[in-house]
């Protein structure tokens, strides 16, 4: 596949096309990346495709091998493993807190001692989500950037 | 394995500043004639070591529920009380009553006065954490 960039006029709007013979599962990788650079992801609810603002998610989390993505009140499945959603979310501020869940650092209102040298997170609607031992030292490095 | 070694690392220090303490309170109530040679300074260094054998040997990288943490708990302090106990009156409890039962009460003291102390930094870490994430949120907004 070819790329070409082109600069085009202030006045004008920027936009990305992709020209292709099928829309397969790479292309759809690639829109979704791109969605995800623009601050949006995928998510299902039910049979219907939902695109989620990034800045409204609290945190994901995979459960036997699917993935959800929470909001205030509402969770969606995604089409990503929980790697690639991270990957997606790298530009964000989201950081991996355990071995199954990625949250979003703006929603989060504290941070407290748990058990056993974790530590709890308290989400801005109330949820407690954990952060293992292993993830403390990377939750530490993105804050203090 | 690193991070297993820091906690233990952690635990060890705690807990000999503490039986060193502990050792300090009973003597003074036992025996507060009794004099020692230098010898008795490296005892808070190999209980406090083996103190932490059972935290070492049980640490686990899993993620375990409140009621798995509190049941590992009690399973290291009956550990640390039987090596304990044993290494002090080596088999001659019963002749050693009242002895027995405040080096088991010290021991239990000990035991939370660790947890206690890490609970308090992990909760100064805690709010330290909280303190930057704050920072953080601003920065980005």
């Amino acid at each position: 596949m070819e790329i070409e960039v082109i600069t085009i006029g202030e006045d004008k709007k920027e936009y990305i096309k992709i020209g292709c013979h099928r829309v397969d599962s790479n292309i759809k990788e690639i829109v979704r990346f791109i969605e995800s650079r623009q601050g949006k992801i995928d998510g299902k609810d039910g049979d219907s495709l939902v695109s989620i603002p990034v800045t409204d998610i609290f945190y994901a989390e995979s459960v036997d091998n699917k993935t959800f993505i929470y909001l205030q009140k509402v969770c969606y499945e995604s089409g990503l493993r929980l790697y690639e959603l991270e990957e997606a979310l790298s530009g964000h501020s989201f950081v991996r807190i355990s071995k199954s869940v990625i949250v979003n650092l703006m929603k989060v209102e504290s941070i407290r001692p748990a058990l056993n040298g974790r530590y709890m997170c308290r989400l801005m609607n109330g949820e407690d989500v954990i952060i293992s031992r292993k993830y403390v030292a990377g939750v530490k490095e993105k804050i203090s950037r | 394995m690193k991070e297993r070694l820091r906690e233990t690392a952690k635990n060890f220090f705690i807990s000999t500043v503490l039986i060193i303490a502990a050792m300090y309170v009973t003597g003074s109530l036992f025996a507060p004639d009794q004099t020692f040679g230098y010898e008795v300074m490296i005892y808070p260094l190999i209980y406090g070591f083996l103190a932490c054998i059972p935290s070492f040997v049980m640490y686990t990288n899993k993620e375990l529920s409140v009621r798995q943490v509190l049941i590992r708990n009690i399973i290291q302090l009956i550990i640390i009380l039987a090596i304990v106990e044993a290494m002090v009156f080596r088999g001659h409890i019963s002749e050693f009553t009242p002895q027995a039962v405040a080096v088991a009460v010290s021991v239990v003291v000990i035991y939370f006065g660790v947890l206690l102390i890490r609970y308090k930094m992990d909760q100064k870490t805690a709010q330290e954490m909280t303190d930057q994430l704050k920072a953080f949120q601003n920065k980005t907004n």
